[in-house]
């Protein structure tokens, strides 16, 4: 592997980091609590870094992917509900992106806001169809990485830096400003989830095996997780102080996604606007074709089916219905107007209550020494994977209660 | 032979869930209106609030030409639906007593809504938009002080 190749998927990797889910959760969450949830961001980060590399890890030495490694560690009928229950988050988080798609188009181009809708789906449709699964990750990677205009735009607002170095620290909220405990809580989890989303994994580690990866390519894999997903973590934080310098303290609840592009308009002027916009336009096509290809992967590995991004629809038929329905059912349910703000708040929580059930089979077969050889997991990375295991345990628990108590973290 | 059976007999559980779900969702959205809660009022009015404080810095972009029109139309365009759908909810019956709180709400979101529109039509109109900002400025503030029992 050349060093362009290296820096390209390096590249793609931080700029197909963060959709709509980030977004919302991000910019919302500073806006509510400052720079409180910073240390969110390094945990979360931490822990994708860590699953990621261990599932194209896993990948690489057997050549199994996320949900094949479902399909042979879960017993079957815990399976099948994890395969319901990926393929409703990832409708969700579908539906989600391709609404965002449309109301990214809107704000750059006008013209109504459906007919965005069928044509944001028709030019994901168009690009996934015709393009194999590497430029269809550099076009969205690369493009999306517009959104670095965040990390001018954060510092450009003058932040107390020893305040944002605060924010690092886990704390409870205290100020009265600043809504309860429990709305705290819901943005923590969702901040957490949405970091982790179980798609992310399903994409990468398919992805992986579909590239033909070897064992000579795991040093890529580290890099490409480590550093790709650290710096995607860089503009998440960015992200975050954008969101607590433009709004925290000043009233404003930002529940439109231009709301998110607003502070890089006053601070940088339109061309930063055009800029994030169009970022934010191939950060969230990036999610969504990320998540049809992840659940065309999911459906046919788990039923044992051939699947692959790179084969014909008569050699893959389940694997390419699977995309091909996840996008006509998630542009259906678009149309009928459902918020997608909304709709990815859903999608994130939901997804928590998915995430142990994904992660736990790769933690297994990693630290397998039988399986894996002397690529089996480290004393150190089976520590923290327990730990961080642990932890999306824990907010898979909490994740609905807390959503349930808030009003979606309305209070 | 008996993995296949139990497999279809998950897919039904599932699909019986599902329909569960959605009628459940049905009924919820068939409920008639009944009387505003005061924490329902309470998160109406903050809404209010954030996007009479979110129009009010369209308005200082726009007379400082940081805004494309298209972002400018549909970002207003989305609050004055996000108004209209908060206007929605105050027309219920308020919570005991505070009916003329309720009404106040009423009346601050039709200003709001008028001057959202207003904003649409004349973008380009800086001496307008600084106008229509600072009462938008003047309705958040109005909203803000509202003595409703805080959550």
């Amino acid at each position: 592997m050349s060093f362009l190749d290296l820096f390209l998927g390096i590249m793609s990797a931080i700029g197909g980091n963060v959709d709509m889910g980030q977004l919302v959760f991000t910019i919302e969450g500073g806006a509510q609590f400052g720079f409180m949830l910073l240390w969110v961001v390094v945990i979360a980060s931490i822990g994708i870094i860590l699953f990621a590399e261990m599932s194209g890890r896993v990948a690489v030495v057997t050549k199994k992917p996320a949900f094949a490694l479902i399909r042979d560690e879960v017993p079957r009928p815990l399976g099948l509900a994890v395969l319901i229950a990926s393929i409703f988050v990832n409708l969700l988080t579908c539906t989600a992106n391709i609404g965002g798609a449309a109301v990214v188009l809107q704000l750059l181009f006008g013209g109504d806001h459906r007919l965005m809708m069928v044509v944001g789906a028709a030019l994901l449709l168009a690009t996934i169809g015709f393009l194999e699964l590497e430029p269809i990750e550099r076009i969205f990677g690369l493009m999306g990485l517009g959104l670095v205009v965040y990390l001018f735009a954060a510092p450009g607002m003058a932040p107390d830096w020893s305040r944002v170095a605060s924010g690092f620290v886990p704390q409870l909220p205290a100020s009265p400003d600043m809504p309860g405990t429990a709305v705290y809580g819901y943005y923590v989890v969702g901040l957490f989830s949405a970091i982790l989303m179980p798609y992310e994994v399903h994409f990468y580690s398919s992805g992986a095996v579909e590239q033909g990866w070897t064992p000579k390519q795991l040093a890529s894999n580290f890099s490409n997780a480590v550093i790709g997903f650290a710096l995607g973590g860089v503009l998440t934080v960015a992200l975050i102080v954008t969101g607590a310098m433009a709004f925290y303290g000043r009233g404003v609840d930002p529940h439109l996604l231009g709301t998110a592009a607003l502070p890089v308009a006053l601070a940088l002027g339109v061309k930063g606007l055009l800029f994030v916009l169009v970022g934010m336009l191939f950060a969230v096509g990036g999610a969504a074709a990320e998540t049809a290809l992840a659940n065309g992967y999911s459906v046919a590995q788990f039923l044992g089916r051939t699947w692959g991004k790179n084969r014909k629809p008569r050699d893959a038929p389940v694997f390419h219905a699977g995309w091909i329905g996840l996008i006509v059912a998630s542009l259906a349910i678009a149309l009928t107007g459902v918020p997608p703000v909304e709709v990815v708040e859903y999608s994130v929580i939901f997804a928590v209550v998915v995430l142990p059930f994904t992660y736990w089979p790769i933690l297994r077969v990693a630290r397998d020494r039988s399986k894996m050889g002397e690529h089996a997991n480290g004393l150190v990375v089976d520590t923290l994977a327990w730990i961080f295991l642990t932890l999306i345990g824990l907010a898979a628990v909490a994740a609905i209660p807390l959503m349930l108590i808030t009003h979606n973290g309305q209070g | 032979m008996r993995s296949r059976a139990r497999e279809i007999a998950a897919w039904i559980v599932g699909a019986l869930v599902a329909l569960a779900v959605l009628a459940w969702l049905y009924d919820r959205a068939a409920a008639m209106p009944e009387p505003l809660q005061v924490d329902e009022l309470s998160r109406v009015v903050r809404q209010l609030a954030s996007d009479a404080r979110e129009a009010e810095r369209l308005a200082t972009a726009l007379t400082r030409s940081q805004l494309t029109r298209n972002f400018a139309e549909h970002q207003h365009r989305q609050l004055e639906e996000d108004v209209s759908e908060a206007r929605g909810k105050l027309a219920a019956p308020g919570p005991g007593g505070d009916e003329a709180l309720v009404e106040q709400a009423r009346g601050l979101a039709d200003r709001l809504r008028a001057n959202l529109a207003a904003a649409r039509l004349h973008a380009s109109d800086h001496a307008a938009i600084a106008r229509i900002g600072a009462e938008q400025a003047s309705i958040a503030a109005a909203l803000e002080r509202m003595p409703i029992t805080p959550l």
